[in-house]
């Protein structure tokens, strides 16, 4: 009996779709190889491409978001301190945290110490307006695709992760400005969502907004599960890990402190730390004059090299322990 | 769960993986329970009006059926009528007749507090309740015999992939291929694939491009330039066409897969050269049903010219008002109607003689196929304003103030129109000439495979992803 699935088959050799698929691979093939280095869309993206094609010798790596971002690269920078500043956006959450880590790994040798600079590491459950352009845009490898998935319960994030395996489709909206005269690429998207989230929030129910508050959801959620395995495969591979959160400005503080979020952040970070021995972790998170934060999260520029001083200090006391 | 998303694709996908496996009565059940979750996934509520339609029609044509007095099969006929009505004009059109009222009560000088409810439009219901009246007439004319089994009906009533948006199937096409086995072959799976491929590549990359700006000239205010008014109406219906033709050549696509046939309901409608073809090639389920089961029992054209004319304005007025519970819906059924009516008597007094000359006679069609385009744009226009105001500001900027617009407007337009509608006006041109709707799949290989890649990047680059609502799932 022949056997149809054979390159030799001529239905196979006169199939459209076969020859097209053929095309297709060949096309994003050669868009692979061409298309990541002339193309970033943020920070996610150069440090993913910079992690794949560079290698690094350090002792200490720091992870974390945009406010650890500025930190450390400031630091860096000034050459106050020794390690190479890998953080990136805290729209990655802590699965990508994670697979920063698995990445850098794979190229490089393991680092004494991980210093993770980052607001609340139990926050994130996969669902923000942000997620899909720094998180399933990004980390499109099978095991992170399948992994985070499965941790998202829903077959449609991993479905639009894998459309993101196209290279035509991780960067279409720079492709999509190569065509003369169209309106500006549908950026919308976000913010249609947000408004969408914001109705859906003004529709809520005051005592079930109250609720929201007092018990948020997204603790104890995805970012636990993966804030959990970056522990373990630091403790697999003897790295410390040390926990630093980032500052905030006094009245966020004034009213985070005496929230529950907060209050679950300090138990959970005492027993995780009682688990693994290679978490070291501060829970008292510096605050600053709202005046020293450009948007009330972000350090202004001219405040930067004080806070980054305090940081430095912070990070050297907490690595003696 | 709409056909551009995510949901669907695998909904799709697992029940494919067991339809194939499964021999023909669980196939049956396996398509109920998934057309059943398919629309619970918009309002589990709703089935309820589905179950109830279902009931009462297969009820009702049996009693039909079995029964042997005139006045007692009218009796059924008028319960199934009345019932599938009630419920569309309780959900669709109460509000907009209580609205109406109170409007010409007002201009009477009577204040009358509104009373009205909030009340959601079921997705399909025009679609399926048309679907359900067209089995229990056919059965009462004698042309169908019911349905044996409950459930085969209910698969009619409420398959998939048409239970929405159509085509509105005929029992007489659907039924047969309900209950006798179906053949999943080579052809159909090959065919059925292209369509959905073509309906994704009209909806996702086409519709939902060019959406935007139109909705950018219809949000805009008075005063008009009458040159984007042009340019936006060719947009949207390019719009309208690839969001409804889209839809319509998935569904055929998914059930073409299944072994199923649905009848066509776009046949390059563009194309027309005059109204009686234009509604020969548009919503062709729809023009059809309302032929067989509204024009005909008026008297259709065997009772002398203005009877004709008569039964046709009533006939598109209905249409227009199926379209939608509003007075802009009327309007483009009495433009329908009134272009009908024009185009019948006008071939009335001057029959058409095509000229001898090759070139003359293709000369000709394509200026009757440019002018019509440009009519059924003007309709496009009523059906598509946000208010009576709206037209009339819109109208008078077409015809007076034709002034060139901004570049920028000018440019987004016109780049959008040529780059997303492109490749299709090109196919279709193609198809149109071989009078083949699969003409692509003909082509030699190097240029079917130039095709699917302009599509499958067309998709990808630029295909909105966001899965955007069809058009036609408000009727």
């Amino acid at each position: 009996m022949p056997n149809r699935l054979s390159i030799f088959s001529s239905r196979l050799l006169a199939s459209g779709v076969a020859w097209t698929a053929a095309a297709v691979f060949c096309i994003e093939s050669w868009c692979w190889k061409t298309l990541p280095s002339k193309y970033f869309s943020h920070e996610v993206d150069i440090l993913l491409y910079d992690l794949q094609t560079r290698t690094y010798d350090a002792d200490t790596i720091v992870l974390g978001d945009s406010v650890g971002r500025q930190l450390s690269r400031y630091l860096a920078g000034q050459k106050k301190c020794d390690f190479i500043p890998l953080a990136t956006n805290g729209a990655v959450e802590m699965a990508g945290q994670y697979y920063i880590l698995i990445r850098y790994l794979e190229r490089n040798r393991p680092p004494s110490a991980v210093i993770l600079l980052k607001h609340h590491v139990l926050h994130g459950d996969m669902k923000r307006v942000t997620t899909e352009n720094y998180l399933q845009r990004c980390f499109t490898r099978w095991y992170e695709m399948l992994s985070m998935t499965w941790q998202s319960q829903s077959p449609s994030f991993g479905l639009r992760m894998l459309s993101y395996r196209l290279a035509a489709a991780k960067y279409r909206l720079h492709l999509q400005k190569l065509i003369p005269g169209l309106p500006p690429p549908e950026t919308g998207g976000n913010a249609r969502q947000v408004e969408e989230r914001l109705e859906v929030l003004e529709k809520t129910p005051p005592l079930q907004q109250l609720m929201k508050r007092l018990f948020p959801s997204d603790l104890n959620s995805i970012s636990e599960y993966y804030f959990i395995r970056l522990l373990s495969l630091c403790q697999q591979r003897n790295i410390r890990i040390y926990y630093i959160p980032c500052p905030m400005t006094n009245s966020t503080w004034t009213r985070y402190k005496c929230g529950v979020a907060y209050a679950r952040l300090v138990r959970r970070l005492q027993e995780l730390s009682e688990d693994f021995p290679v978490l070291t972790y501060t829970t008292e998170i510096r605050d600053y004059p709202n005046g020293w934060f450009e948007d009330g999260i972000h350090i202004s520029a001219e405040k930067l090299p004080v806070v980054a001083d305090d940081y430095s200090r912070l990070m050297t006391e907490l690595m003696r322990q | 769960m709409l056909f551009n998303s995510a949901e669907f694709i695998i909904f799709f996908v697992v029940l494919y993986g067991l339809y194939v496996v499964l021999p023909h009565r669980p196939q049956n059940l396996l398509l109920l329970a998934g057309s059943y979750i398919f629309y619970a996934a918009w309002d589990w509520r709703f089935l309820s009006l589905i179950l109830i339609s279902t009931v009462i029609d297969y009820y009702c044509a049996h009693a039909i059926d079995r029964s042997d007095m005139p006045r007692r099969k009218k009796a059924f006929l008028t319960v199934s009528m009345v019932s599938n009505l009630g419920l569309l004009g309780i959900f669709k059109y109460s509000n907009f007749f209580v609205h109406s009222m109170i409007s010409l009560l007002g201009r009477f000088g009577l204040e009358v507090q509104p009373l009205t409810l909030n009340i959601i439009l079921p997705m399909g219901i025009s679609f399926y309740t048309f679907q359900t009246m067209s089995y229990t007439i056919d059965v009462y004319r004698g042309q169908l015999k019911p349905a044996v089994n409950i459930l085969d009906f209910a698969l009619y009533v409420t398959l998939f992939p048409q239970l929405v948006a159509g085509p509105i199937e005929r029992a007489s096409n659907l039924f047969p291929q309900v209950i006798r086995p179906r053949k999943i072959s080579r052809y159909g799976i090959t065919h059925g694939a292209y369509l959905i491929f073509w309906g994704y590549f009209q909806k996702v990359f086409i519709a939902d491009n060019i959406a935007p700006l139109v909705e950018k000239l219809f949000e805009g205010s008075a005063p008009y330039n009458g040159v984007h008014v042009l340019l936006g109406l060719y947009a949207f219906a390019l719009q309208i066409y690839c969001d409804f033709a889209g839809y319509s050549n998935i569904a055929r696509g998914l059930a073409f897969c299944m072994g199923f046939r649905f009848m066509l309901n776009f046949n390059l409608p563009y194309f027309a050269t005059n109204p009686s073809d234009f509604w020969a090639r548009w919503h062709i389920s729809l023009s059809t049903w309302l032929r067989d089961y509204l024009y005909i029992p008026l008297g259709g054209n065997r009772k002398g010219t203005w009877f004709t004319y008569r039964n046709l304005a009533l006939t598109m007025i209905l249409g227009g008002l199926w379209h939608g519970a509003a007075w802009n819906f009327v309007l483009w059924g009495i433009y329908q109607g009134i272009l009908l009516i024009g185009h019948r008597w006008y071939r009335a007094v001057r029959p058409f003689v095509a000229p001898a000359v090759p070139w003359k006679a293709a000369a000709l069609r394509v200026l009757h196929t440019v002018a019509f385009f440009h009519l059924v744009c003007l309709g496009w226009l009523l059906f598509r304003a946000e208010s009576l105001h709206q037209i009339g500001a819109m109208l008078s900027a077409l015809f007076t103030g034709f002034v060139w617009p901004s570049q920028l407007v000018l440019e987004h337009l016109v780049a959008a129109i040529l780059f997303f509608g492109g490749l299709m006006m090109v196919i279709e041109w193609f198809q149109f000439r071989s009078s083949d709707l699969y003409v692509v799949l003909k082509w030699p290989l190097p240029v079917r495979v130039a095709v699917y890649l302009l599509m499958f990047y067309g998709l990808v680059i630029f295909g909105v992803q966001d899965a955007q609502s069809f058009i036609y799932f408000q009727f």
